[in-house]
C-alpha cells in the first residue's frame, strides 16, 4: 500500500512538508490517541486525520490501510465487550449482562486508537522520503546507525507489502485448483468469505515471515559492503529543506500542537 | 599503506560451513590457491554449488563474519591482508555484485542506491552528484534516477549494482554471476569498461560466455574445492572440449554453427489454422498491457503489445530480448498474474480454443519466477515438492514416490535437506521440480538459466519436454535459445521484433 504512495511522493503539500515538523506532528498525534479523553472526541480527531489523508493522498489510498486492519478491528469489536460487562447493560439475557455501555465504549476506544495510530503512521511514512527521514532523525541528534535502522524498518513496510503480493501470487499459482485463481493483485476474490481469506493468508504470511528472516543476514552483508560501520564521518547526497522552510513548517506544526492541547483541555 | 597496483593472491584457503542441527558441516574449499594479475579480467568457471558465492563473500570479508564456519589460509590484495579486514573497511578495495540483486539493494531510489557507498566514504555532495550521474549514464539508467529499484527488471537491478561499483570504483571487482540476466550489449559494454579502466576483475560464472574469449585474460575452473587455470588460449580446440565436457557449453556452442542450423525465428504464426489444429494450446491476440505509475514509476512508462502469439503442444518457445524489453511482463500476462488492457488469450478447452479468464490461466500455466526464493518457503526439499501434490488427494505413498522421482530427475539433495542452505542454482532446480510435479499444460521459465550451467539448464528443459505440454523459456542468452528452442521470439521495447 505504502509502496504505491511512495510512487507519488512530492505531489502534495504533505509530501513537501518538512520531515522535522512532520515528526513533531506525528508524536503529538500519537500522544493524543493514547490520552484518556472522551470517545467522541477521539473519534473527531480520527476524522481530522482521515480527512487530511483523503485530501492529500486520495480516497483509495486512505481506505487502503483501513482495509488492511479491518479484520483486526472486527475481532476487537467482537471480543472486547464480552470481557468488559460492568456498568449499565445494553443487552441482557435472563439478568446476565451480555453487552454493556462501558464494554462497547472500550471496544470503540480501542478501534479508534488503533485506526488513528495506523493512519498517522501511514501518512507520515507514505509522504516522507526515506532519505529525508534519516536526515531528519539525525537532525534530532539520533546516531546515524539508529536513524538508518529506523529508516530501514519503516522502509521495509512497503517491501513486505510487495513481498506479500509476490508470495501470494506464487502460492495461488502453485496451488490453483478448480475454482481458484489469483488474477491481478487481489482483484479476483469474489464470493470468498472474510474468514476463508484470513485462513488462506496464514501460509502466505508464514512464507513472508520466513523470507523476511532469511533477509536479515543478507541485508547486514549488503549494508557492510556499502560501508556501514566505518568510523569516518558520513556525507549526505540528500539535503533537508532550507531554514526558512523549517521555520515556516515548524511554526505550523507548533500551532497545530497548540490547537490540539487547547482542544484536549477544553474537551477532555 | 595500500598499493595502487593490487595483485590478488589466495593461498591455501580452506573453509567449511558450521554444523547445523542434523546437518553435517560442509567443507567447500580445501587448500585453494589462486593468483590474479593486476588490472586483468579473469574468469572463474564452476558448476552450481561449488562455492562461487562463498568465495566472493570470503574475499569481501563477509564470510565467516556472517555465516560462522572455519576459515584458514591467506588472501592478499597487494600488501593488504583481506581476511583481517571488516567488509566496510574494504569499500574502496573490493567491490562485490551479489548473484541475487534483490539481496543487495537497500535504498528507495536509484540515485540514493548509487550514492549510499559514497556517503559512507564521506565524499562531498557535489562529487557524489558527479559520480552518480556518470555511473547512471554509463549503465543507461538515468531515466530511473528518482524511481525505486523495486520497479526494475532483474537485469536492470544488476545494472544498478554495477553502477554502484562504478561510482566507488574499487580496486578489485568481484562479479558473482553478474553477466547472467544482462543483455549482450550491456555485457560487452561492462567488460570493455573494466578493461579500459584497468581494474582487476574476477568474474564468477556457471556458464561460458563468448565474450570471455575476447575480454578474459585467464580462465580458471573450480571443482571440488580446488582451482586450476585452464584457458590461456580460450579459442583452442582443447579448451572447447573441456568446456563441453564440464557442461559450460552445449554441443555445437562456441563454434560458428551457421544460421541454417538455428531454429526458426517467428512471431508465433507458422501458418496452420490454429483453431482446428488440436496441438495448439494457447493463442494470444492483440494483447496490450501498460504499467501505470505504480508499476514502473512515473517517467518510466512501459507498454507491451503482442499482436499474435501461438503455442503448440510439445513445442519449445524461447523469448529473448534486452533488459526491460517486456519478457517477464509477457510471462505474467500468459499465466494470468497481469490482466491485459485489451486483447485476449485463448486456451485449449477440450476440442476448441476458448478465451481464458485469468483464473483459468492460473491453472493452465506454471510460471517459474526469476527469483526462486519467492516460490520456495518450506523447511525441507520433501515438504516443498509434496505441497502441490497434497492438493491432488494422492496417497502418501504416491506422493513419496513422485517426490523421490523428481529429486532424482533434477539432481536435488535428499528430501530432508533444507532449501535455505542450498546454493542459488540448486534452489532454481528445486523451483523447477516443484512446477514439474504440477504438470501444467504450459510452463514458463523466467531466466531459469541464471545460476545454472548450460548442461543443467538443458537437462531441465529436456525433463519438461517429456511432459508434452508447451514450454516457454525466457533468457538473455541467444545461443542457448537457438540451441534449445524450436522457435525464438525476440522482444524489443515491448513488441515482437
Amino acid at each position: 500500500m505504502i509502496a504505491q504512495v511512495y510512487g507519488k511522493r512530492g505531489a502534495s503539500a504533505v509530501h513537501r512538508y518538512d520531515p522535522r515538523a512532520k515528526t513533531l506532528l506525528l508524536l503529538a498525534f500519537l500522544v493524543l490517541f493514547f490520552l484518556p479523553i472522551a470517545v467522541g472526541h477521539l473519534a473527531a480527531y480520527l476524522a481530522v486525520v482521515v480527512l487530511l489523508s483523503g485530501a492529500f493522498l486520495g480516497l483509495s489510498n486512505t481506505l487502503r490501510p483501513i482495509r488492511m486492519i479491518l479484520p483486526i478491528l472486527i475481532l476487537v469489536m467482537l471480543l472486547t465487550p464480552p470481557f468488559y460487562r460492568e456498568g449499565s447493560a445494553l443487552l441482557a439475557v435472563r439478568g446476565l449482562t451480555v453487552l454493556s455501555v462501558s464494554g462497547l465504549l472500550l471496544a470503540l476506544r480501542l478501534i479508534i486508537r488503533f485506526t488513528g495510530i495506523t493512519m498517522v503512521f501511514y501518512l507520515f511514512i507514505g509522504t516522507t522520503d526515506p532519505d529525508e527521514l534519516i536526515l531528519s532523525f539525525r537532525w534530532f541528534r539520533l546516531p546515524y546507525t539508529v536513524s538508518l535502522i529506523l529508516s530501514l524498518a519503516l522502509g521495509y513496510i512497503p517491501t513486505i507489502r510487495t513481498l506479500y503480493d509476490q508470495v501470494r501470487d506464487a502460492h495461488r499459482l502453485r496451488l490453483a485448483a478448480k475454482g481458484e485463481g489469483v488474477g491481478e493483485a487481489g482483484v479476483h476474490r469474489r464470493g470468498r468469505g472474510l474468514f476463508k481469506r484470513l485462513r488462506e493468508s496464514i501460509p502466505v504470511m508464514t512464507s513472508v515471515l520466513i523470507l523476511s528472516v532469511r533477509r536479515i543476514p543478507t541485508l547486514a552483508m549488503a549494508l557492510e559492503c556499502r560501508g556501514v560501520g566505518r568510523k569516518n564521518a558520513r556525507s549526505s547526497y540528500h539535503t533537508l529543506k532550507t531554514r526558512a522552510a523549517l521555520l515556516r513548517d515548524g511554526a505550523i506544526a507548533l500551532a497545530a500542537v497548540a490547537v490540539l492541547v487547547i482542544s484536549v483541555v477544553l474537551f477532555p | 599503506m595500500i598499493p595502487t597496483d593490487p595483485h590478488l593472491s589466495i593461498r591455501n584457503l580452506s573453509f567449511s560451513y558450521p554444523e547445523y542441527s542434523g546437518i553435517a558441516a560442509r567443507h567447500l574449499f580445501g587448500g585453494l590457491n589462486l593468483e590474479l594479475s593486476a588490472g586483468s579480467i579473469d574468469v572463474l568457471l564452476a558448476r552450481p554449488d561449488q562455492g562461487k558465492t562463498t568465495l566472493c563473500r570470503v574475499l569481501s570479508g563477509l564470510i565467516p563474519r556472517f555465516s560462522g564456519g572455519q576459515l584458514s589460509g591467506e588472501v592478499r590484495l597487494g600488501n593488504l591482508r583481506l581476511l583481517e579486514q571488516d567488509p566496510y573497511e574494504l569499500l574502496e578495495q573490493v567491490g562485490l555484485v551479489f548473484q541475487h540483486p534483490g539481496e543487495q539493494l537497500l535504498a528507495s531510489r536509484c540515485d540514493s542506491e548509487v550514492a549510499f557507498a559514497l556517503e559512507s566514504l564521506g565524499v562531498p555532495r557535489s562529487e557524489i552528484e558527479t559520480r552518480l550521474a556518470a555511473a547512471l549514464h554509463t549503465m543507461d539508467l538515468e531515466r530511473y534516477r528518482r524511481q525505486s529499484p523495486k520497479i526494475l527488471s532483474g537485469g536492470e537491478k544488476k545494472k544498478l549494482l554495477v553502477a554502484c561499483l562504478l561510482a566507488v570504483d574499487p580496486r578489485l571487482w568481484l562479479l558473482d554471476e553478474t553477466l547472467e540476466e544482462l543483455d549482450s550489449g550491456t555485457k560487452r559494454q561492462l567488460l570493455q569498461l573494466l578493461r579500459d579502466r584497468g581494474r582487476s576483475t574476477l568474474i564468477l560464472s556457471a556458464k561460458w560466455h563468448d565474450l570471455f574469449r575476447e575480454f578474459a585474460n585467464r580462465i580458471f575452473l573450480m571443482e571440488d574445492g580446488r582451482i586450476r587455470a585452464v584457458g590461456e588460449r580460450p579459442g583452442s580446440r582443447d579448451f572447447q572440449r573441456l568446456l563441453l565436457k564440464r557442461g559450460f557449453v552445449l554441443p555445437g556452442e562456441g563454434r560458428n554453427t551457421g544460421k541454417a542450423s538455428l531454429p526458426e525465428r517467428t512471431s508465433g504464426s507458422p501458418g496452420r489454422s490454429e483453431s482446428t489444429d488440436p496441438k495448439t494450446l494457447l493463442v494470444a491476440e492483440d494483447l496490450y498491457f501498460r504499467y501505470g505509475e505504480e508499476g514502473r514509476g512515473a517517467g518510466a512508462a512501459f507498454a507491451l503489445q503482442i499482436d499474435h502469439l501461438r503455442l503448440d503442444a510439445g513445442r519449445i518457445l524461447s523469448v529473448v530480448g534486452d533488459n526491460g524489453s517486456g519478457k517477464s511482463t509477457l510471462g505474467r500476462l500468459l499465466c494470468g498474474l497481469l490482466r491485459p488492457e485489451s486483447g485476449q488469450i485463448r486456451i485449449r478447452k477440450g476440442e476448441v480454443l476458448q478465451p481464458a479468464a485469468v483464473e483459468e490461466l492460473n491453472r493452465f500455466t506454471g510460471y517459474l519466477f526469476q527469483d526462486p526464493d519467492l516460490q520456495i518457503f518450506l523447511p525441507t526439499v520433501f515438504e516443498e515438492l509434496a505441497l502441490g501434490l497434497k492438493h491432488l488427494n494422492l496417497s502418501m505413498e504416491e506422493i513419496r514416490r513422485r517426490v523421490e522421482e523428481t529429486v532424482s530427475l533434477f539432481g536435488l539433495p535428499a528430501g530432508e535437506a533444507p532449501p535455505s542452505l542450498m546454493s542459488y542454482g540448486i534452489r532454481k532446480k528445486l523451483q523447477a521440480g516443484v512446477y514439474y510435479l504440477l504438470e501444467r499444460p504450459l510452463m514458463i521459465i523466467d531466466e531459469g538459466d541464471s545460476g545454472l550451467s548450460v548442461n543443467d539448464f538443458a537437462e531441465m528443459i529436456r525433463i519438461f519436454r517429456k511432459q508434452e505440454g508447451a514450454l516457454i523459456f525466457i533468457t538473455h542468452d541467444h545461443r542457448l535459445a537457438d540451441a534449445l528452442a524450436d522457435e525464438v521470439v525476440e522482444l524489443k521495447s515491448g513488441s515482437i521484433a
